[in-house]
């Protein structure tokens, strides 16, 4: 019994930390069923492959942005980040591979210097991550103008990369939600940076160094972000530093639906990827119902508003 | 009890997840069967086809303009029995490229014949696309040109919207005089191809001075507060050469207490009434390019669909109102509404002819009634 009790009180704390997740997966399933019983081609294998594959860069994306957020932390350039990847992955990575690969990672290397600047000139990251994000639209801008390019061959056979039987855009998905799971909740690092999120004090208390851990955060960030240009990249076959800008809020709300928090201390990469699939298949399901052109944008606004109030519900109902 | 409550939910939730699982599970299951139905409908020629467009943006008169014209020629068509059913989508946002890829891929899970796109991008579409032809569906890019080999384009030719936008301006000053010319929007293709092209045509015309170059984005508003920046600054102005943008231009002439001279102005109803009813009677021309291009399109699509050659690369021609057009068209629309070329079927095909043969392009009426 006092073993069911022991076990039973953090359950307790990890469902509260599940609930808003459920939330997002209960309206994933609904949205899924209601294009399903629209178009029935909705489950098949092209099906899933064609309305999947646009949100895998936002939810690596995503994934990013709660790295930062599992620390405290809000970042507002992730959307011109992931600009500026395509825009390299388009330009540099074509005429000089090698080149272009050290910008990726001296891009991901810009990322860590920033998390180390927030920590010691103790700047407020929503300010330093939107200085940042003109930073990277200005290098995007300059390195091409005007949006164009041609993505490497490799990258592009990945982007229409079709394997019988299994949608293609799942395995991405649910890959780096497994390894940013590893990272962020069985790991060492992973609960560094959660403790530095949640009480900073503490872990300083514990003999290990906050600066540490904002660094890590901003670098996983950073090293998500490439990862989802890449992929942006390989489905619109070229460059554009504004094709993502819409991804710096997109991603917060996929954070927030997936069941993460604004003070930090969480890391919910199964909700986070859960929410960004959600968010992405909303302009699906209303362009199946034939909901007005003029009105879809608003209407979307509204779906994410319910799920978020879903949310809020029951966390007030686990309180 | 407290434990009972704690449970029950996290039951609940792996429950749901789970369910969301298995939805996704099924699907993988069924592929192949709906693989089958793909092959069935896309092969099945006796039902009418099924038309689909997608549109980068909607923000702006002139593609409400040409979504409008659409809806209207495709209903219609639908009521003749030319097509079974047609769909409009415009991505949300500011020419969002992603966001167009993501519903162009929603609208091919729904199997259009065919699919009209007027393109955010220029190159981000273009794997998309390359899947939309794989899919067996007719692509018909429109509005702007789009490098993908297996669409086929319907455009305006920039080269007549500039020179139209020049040579009636320049003749109606007398080919003597100073001029502004109002630059577009510096850093895309078409508008490097418009200036080249402006460019030339002044040179033609050595008694003409160009006192000043600005940058008014083909968009009144802005060339307003553009050229406003300069006036103070430049000799006495007879003309500007601009891209549409002529209402704003107008007004800040009007606000620095100058005469208004011969300017470019927008097709849409409120220019070409302020055109009017003020008199402006100096050469000024309106000049854009044609929404009606999507009801083109429209056509295209079917006649590609019946297996007719239609070449890939179709100019069409741009709309010019000159002052003698002038009161008819500012008569036939409504103050947002934008000048559209009406194309019936039988006009596409004249043109189509015109563009294979290099012959004159066609000359569609102008409207008479709004709408």
């Amino acid at each position: 019994m006092s073993e069911l009790l022991a076990s039973a009180l953090p359950s307790r704390a990890r469902m509260r930390r599940t609930a808003p997740a459920v939330v997002s997966a209960v309206a994933l399933a609904v949205m899924i069923t209601v294009c399903a019983s629209l178009q029935s081609d909705v489950l098949s294998v092209g099906g899933l492959t064609l309305v999947l594959s646009a949100t895998v860069p936002l939810v690596i994306a995503a994934q990013a942005q709660m790295a930062l957020m599992s620390v405290g932390d809000i970042d507002l350039g992730i959307g011109n980040f992931v600009g500026l990847v395509t825009v390299v992955s388009a330009t540099t990575l074509v005429t000089s591979p090698l080149l272009g690969a050290l910008t990726l990672i001296g891009l991901v290397a810009a990322y860590a210097v920033l998390g180390a600047l927030i920590h010691l000139r103790r700047v407020p990251s929503l300010i330093a991550t939107l200085g940042a994000s003109f930073v990277w639209l200005g290098l995007g801008l300059f390195i091409l103008p005007t949006p164009g390019g041609s993505t490497p061959e490799w990258l592009a056979s990945l982007g229409s990369w079709q394997p019988a039987g299994f949608p293609a855009p799942l395995l991405p998905i649910l890959v780096v939600a497994l390894v940013v799971y590893l990272l962020t909740s069985r790991s060492a690092l992973g609960v560094r940076m959660r403790g530095l999120g949640s009480n900073p004090v503490a872990l300083q208390r514990a003999g290990l160094r906050p600066l540490t851990s904002r660094v890590i955060a901003y670098t996983v960030a950073g090293a998500l972000g490439v990862l989802s240009g890449l992929m942006l990249a390989s489905q619109t076959g070229g460059g554009d530093v504004s094709s993502a800008s819409s991804y710096t809020l997109m991603t917060v709300a996929a954070v927030i639906l997936g069941g993460g928090s604004f003070f930090g201390g969480s890391a919910v990469p199964w909700g986070v990827a859960i929410g960004g699939v959600t968010l992405g298949l909303v302009s699906v399901v209303l362009s199946l119902l034939d909901v007005q052109s003029n009105m879809q944008s608003a209407v979307q606004g509204v779906i994410v508003l319910a799920v978020l109030a879903g949310r809020v519900v029951v966390g007030k109902v686990l309180r | 009890m407290r434990i009972r409550t704690s449970r029950r939910p996290w039951r609940a939730a792996s429950a749901a997840t789970i369910a969301a699982l298995a939805v996704l599970a099924t699907g993988c299951g069924s592929g192949d069967n709906a693989a089958g139905d793909k092959a069935s409908s896309g092969g099945g020629s006796g039902d009418k086809p099924f038309i689909a467009l997608s549109n980068g943006f909607i923000g702006n008169g002139w593609r409400q303009t040409m979504i409008a014209k659409f809806e209207a020629a495709a209903t219609q068509a639908q009521k003749d029995g030319l097509i079974s059913k047609y769909k409009v989508v415009n991505a949300p946002g500011e020419n969002s490229a992603t966001e167009q890829v993501a519903q162009i891929k929603s609208l091919l899970l729904q199997k259009p014949d065919a699919l009209l796109i007027d393109p955010s991008s220029p190159t981000a579409l273009k794997p998309v696309i390359q899947q939309a032809c794989d899919a067996g569906v007719k692509v018909v890019v429109f509005d702007s040109a789009i490098d993908a080999p297996c669409a086929h384009v319907l455009q305006n030719s920039f080269v007549d919207w500039a020179t139209y936008a020049a040579k009636p301006l320049l003749e109606g000053i007398g080919g003597k005089g100073n001029v502004i010319v109002s630059r577009g929007v510096v850093g895309s293709q078409p508008e490097a191809e418009m200036f080249d092209t402006t460019k030339k045509i002044l040179g033609g015309y050595p008694d003409v001075k160009t006192a000043a170059t600005v940058t008014g984005m083909c968009d009144g508003a802005t060339a307003q507060k553009a050229v406003l920046g300069v006036l103070s600054s430049v000799p006495k102005v007879d003309g500007v050469i601009g891209c549409g943008d002529g209402y704003g231009v107008a007004q800040a002439f009007a606000t620095a207490g100058k005469p208004v001279p011969a300017v470019t102005f927008e097709t849409n109803g409120r220019a070409l009434n302020y055109w009017k009813d003020n008199k402006i009677d100096n050469g000024s021309v309106a000049v854009m390019s044609d929404p009606g291009q999507s009801v083109a399109a429209l056509w295209e699509a079917l006649d590609l669909l019946d297996g007719k050659d239609v070449p890939k690369q179709l100019t069409f021609p741009i709309v010019l109102v000159e002052q003698k057009d002038r009161d008819a068209w500012a008569a036939a629309l409504k103050p947002d509404e934008y000048a559209a070329w009406p194309w019936t079927r039988d006009l596409f095909r004249q043109q189509v002819e015109a563009v294979k043969t290099g012959g004159e392009p066609v000359q569609p009426p102008i409207p008479t009634a709004a709408g």
